[in-house]
């Protein structure tokens, strides 16, 4: 709480509109006791500034100085109160329609919804019309006119939130309703509360200036609205007489200004999306034109030296740490780690894929001779797809779900080169047949496939091009066991017919022994060991390969007892730099 | 044998499908029964799909079956649904969420969340608050404590914040915990720490373990008794080794040759034909891809057999070399 505070007052946004608005909020409080009653008639009309009256005097012959400053205080009273109440009214409506949903959401959601639909504006001028006159009125006004839209936001939020287990694990702890809604869900909701607030709060500015002006308020009240009403009546306009008016406008645009800043500085501070990140530059690496090696015979891909650093606030932070391998033609070849150990990020930059906050600062990543790190532009869409393709771990995200399969691969295809609609579809058709999907599925949409057919699907896209090196990042972790067997038996199966290599990687241990030719551990970065399968499941040398080995339970007898490896496990907690790179964005496991 | 500690009894429920006219409702689960004795671990396995997690609510009380029974030490839980019920029965009953990243809010300190179920409960006087907190953290392994105390979540990693989450649930001292899937979100090396820890509660402290899991190797190593999930149906039920060394229901083996353990799993072939949409509504819901299955199972709805002591199995095959029992009668 404190740290976002002191970085809301760092902030520049921040900054300005909050001394704007501090500078009216104390002008409003002891302002008037330094100027004339706004109400007498102390000179002439429609004079220019002058000594006496430095904002000159109104068509009335009233000090415009005067009813500038004392209009700020009621204005800005009835702003910020109207603020406060829609912004409370909105949140307990949507949160308890949120939370508590059925019948209560029900009703709460249809009477948030009529409010909807009757325009605020004339809603405002008929309550205006019959409520007893005063400032309470306008607040009165101005609450009924506005909570709904807000109530819609917080319910939304509210129902985004009940689905955490956060919320369902205070409920089994035995917490109320009202605790877990005031305690558990509305602390969550602490930047909203306070952009809505600001935002509501301009709302209510902007909404009793227009009602006021429009001779709906209280007309012998000095506000900023019914100055700029009495500068209309007494025909500034024609006589101009700029001065009476420009002042309160220049005010009301003033706040509305600081409040938009704060606004937007909230949502900045809160949104990291938003925020700008400054990081450290990062070393460049040596930048070499794309250099073509004579390949290696037996070499598919060769990765030599590889470092990767992620620019973090602290300085660069190394997430792959100079690893080396060589993959053959046709081989499966696994990478195997825990969250943080690098795994996903090897595979991003082998189809340079990585995001703009990590950078290859060292090594070469060649593919048939060719140095991919140093492709860019249209040699990098050529060699993505057509060379390497990948598969996902989330198919459901991985997939479009707006479009039909056959244009998912109809979009791949005539990326990379011209091809009629007809052919793509037959070519779609063909594919999904390979993976053992029915062809009539190019019509189908994502949504209506099963996980295991999505993933079926995703690697059916992969090799729609025909590339000699396929990526599967996780591609099964998301699947119950029995469909993960069916998929990597079907891959195996094209893999034999279609010759192409595939680079596997996930944390299942156990399910890379089996799958691989050659397997590659990694641990926070660094190779720690490479063997082929049968050798890393007989003779593993490296502690931390015994200790991955010995932690995934087996089925048939032999280690039945969940025996502790005291040894093992504390100096894996030394190890491990997984805190260190907590930061970097990435999948968990 | 005394009443057990917690007894389900035919739990249904149902959800309605489709839009607001739609009066379909589809079952995700069809009168499971099982029973939890004090110190046990009883896994729960099944897909995704399966109903497992459904169970899991409803065991939690976070969600009311349509019909059943629940019982907790010989009493019925279900028909007395005032405040003080509630509370008493969640004084006994903890539950254990599958994500640590999202089990405990963020914008609370590990103290809080600790704090919260003794205050709640009553279980300590305030005074004794600070202690009582730190012993819970030492008691699952996290030290120095009153380091731990005053952080936040997202300065935990993710096996530090399930261990949190087991602390929560044992803060109240309760017979049961209901751990659903407490490991699939965690690195392997840390996951061992965490089945070691729930294994040690029921041994020291005599809790009783309902493991709700995707993994049968790790239900295999923790459990005493398993319970095998099919479109919310149990299709096997008995003792770990039984269970999986000697499988009787079509859908236990296929299970099985699906764990990726060995080296040639690869090679063997699944014994099951390709899924085809949705479990039928009537006879047994895996004939459209049981491999052995005859012209009765899509028809009849299979006869719970007691084929050995307490091994049950849910399939027409196993007819002849077993005891018909009544489906309400729990394993």
């Amino acid at each position: 709480m404190h740290d976002s505070l002191r970085s809301l007052l760092r902030h520049r946004k921040a900054a300005v509109g909050g001394g704007l608005l501090l500078f009216f909020l104390l002008l409003s409080l002891v302002g008037p006791w330094f100027v004339m009653d706004p109400k007498d008639l102390v000179g002439r009309p429609h004079q220019p500034p002058s000594a006496a009256h430095w904002f000159g005097t109104t068509g009335q012959g009233q000090d415009v100085l005067a009813q500038t400053v004392v209009g700020a205080r009621e204005t800005l009273a009835v702003g910020f109160a109207v603020g406060a109440l829609v912004t409370l009214v909105g949140a307990l409506v949507g949160v308890t329609a949120g939370y508590l949903g059925r019948r209560v959401d029900d009703v709460l959601s249809l009477t948030t919804n009529v409010f909807l639909v009757i325009p605020g504006m004339p809603l405002a001028i008929v309550l205006g019309a019959y409520l007893p006159s005063g400032p309470f009125r306008m607040v009165a006004v101005l609450t009924v006119a506005g909570w709904a839209w807000n109530a819609r936001v917080f319910r939304a939020e509210s129902l985004a939130l009940r689905g955490r287990d956060f919320v369902s694990a205070a409920v089994v702890t035995g917490e109320s309703h009202s605790r877990i809604v005031s305690r558990e869900l509305l602390p969550n909701m602490a930047s909203l509360l306070g952009s809505s607030f600001i935002g509501n709060t301009l709302y209510a500015v902007g909404a009793q200036v227009g009602l006021e002006f429009l001779g709906l308020g209280d007309v012998s009240a000095v506000t900023w609205g019914t100055n700029l009403y009495w500068a209309g009546n007494d025909a500034a306009l024609l006589t101009r007489s700029w001065w009476i008016f420009v002042p309160t406008g220049l005010c009301i645009a003033l706040v509305g200004f600081a409040l938009t800043l704060l606004s937007s500085a909230i949502d900045e501070l809160t949104n990291p999306a938003l925020r700008v990140h400054k990081p450290a530059p990062l070393p460049r690496g040596t930048t070499l034109p794309v250099h073509v090696d004579r390949p290696a015979p037996g070499v598919l891909l060769s990765v030599q030296d590889l470092c990767i650093d992620y620019a973090t606030e602290k300085g660069p932070s190394r997430v792959v740490d100079t690893v080396s391998f060589d993959l053959a033609p046709g081989e499966v070849f696994g990478l195997a780690g825990e969250s943080g150990s690098g795994k996903s990020t090897i595979g991003s930059a082998l189809l340079g894929l990585l995001p703009s906050s990590a950078r290859v600062t060292q090594g070469r990543i060649l593919f048939n001779g060719m140095d991919v790190t140093a492709l860019e532009g249209a040699g990098l869409r050529a060699f993505r797809w057509r060379q390497v393709s990948m598969v996902f771990q989330s198919a459901m995200s991985a997939l479009n779900p707006v479009l039909t399969l056959g244009e998912q691969f109809h979009d791949t295809l005539a990326a990379h080169g011209r091809v009629s609609r007809t052919a793509s579809y037959a070519r779609a058709r063909e594919l999904l047949g390979m993976v053992g999907l029915s062809p009539d599925l190019v019509t189908a949409y994502p949504h209506q496939l099963s996980g295991g057919m999505r993933q079926r699907v995703g690697i059916a896209l992969a090799l729609a091009l025909e590339p000699r090196l396929v990526i599967m990042d996780e591609p099964t972790t998301a699947l119950d066991v029995v469909v993960q067997k069916e998929l990597l038996q079907r891959m195996l199966e094209l893999k034999q017919r279609l010759g192409f290599a595939i680079l596997f990687i996930t944390h299942d241990l156990p399910l890379l022994l089996a799958l691989s030719d050659r397997v590659g551990i990694l641990q926070g970065g660094k190779l720690v060991e490479v063997n082929t399968s049968e050798g890393l499941r007989t003779g593993a040398r490296h502690p931390y390969t015994q200790l991955l080995l010995s932690s995934f339970p087996h089925l048939v007898a032999g280690d039945v007892s969940v025996t502790p490896h005291p040894s093992a496990a504390s100096e894996l907690s030394v190890a491990r730099p997984s805190l260190r790179i907590a930061a970097i964005p990435g999948g968990h496991r | 044998m005394s009443a057990p500690l917690l007894e389900a009894e035919g739990l249904t429920r149902s959800f309605s499908v489709g839009g607001f006219f739609s009066r379909e409702r589809r079952p995700i689960l069809k009168g499971v029964s099982f029973s939890l004795q004090p110190g046990e671990i009883v896994a729960l396995v099944g897909e995704s799909g399966s109903g497992k997690s459904t169970l899991a609510r409803l065991l939690a009380r976070l969600d009311m079956p349509d019909a059943g029974h629940l019982r907790l030490a010989g009493r019925d839980v279900l028909s007395d649904d005032s405040a003080q019920a509630s509370l008493d029965y969640r004084g006994r009953v903890q539950m254990v969420f599958q994500d640590p990243f999202a089990s405990l809010n963020p914008v609370h300190t590990v103290a809080y969340h600790l704090e919260r179920p003794l205050v709640r409960h009553g279980r300590v006087p305030k005074s004794g608050l600070r202690t009582k907190v730190l012993s819970l953290l030492e008691s699952v392994g996290l030290m120095p404590a009153d380091q731990f105390a005053k952080r936040f979540p997202h300065e935990l990693s993710g096996g530090q914040r399930q261990r949190v989450a087991v602390a929560r649930a044992l803060a109240v001292e309760p017979q049961v915990i209901i751990a659903d899937e407490p490991t699939s979100m965690l690195d392997v090396s840390t996951r061992k720490g965490v089945l070691q820890l729930l294994r040690g509660l029921t041994q020291e402290r005599g809790i009783g373990i309902l493991f709700i899991t995707h993994d049968l190797a790790s239900a295999r190593h923790l459990a005493d008794r398993i319970l095998v999930l099919y479109a919310g149906t149990v299709v096997e039920a008995g003792r770990a080794e039984q269970v999986l060394g000697q499988p009787r229901h079509p859908y236990t083996k296929l299970l099985l040759s699906a764990v990726p353990d060995g080296a040639d799993f690869l090679q063997a072939a699944l014994p099951v034909r390709p899924a085809t949409g949705l479990p039928p509504l009537v006879g047994c819901p895996f004939a459209p891809r049981c491999p052995v299955s005859e012209a009765r199972c899509s028809t009849v709805p299979p006869p719970n057999i007691l084929s050995a002591a307490n091994h049950l199995v849910r399939c027409h095959l196993e007819a002849s070399k077993g005891v018909t029992v009544d489906a309400s009668v729990s394993s």
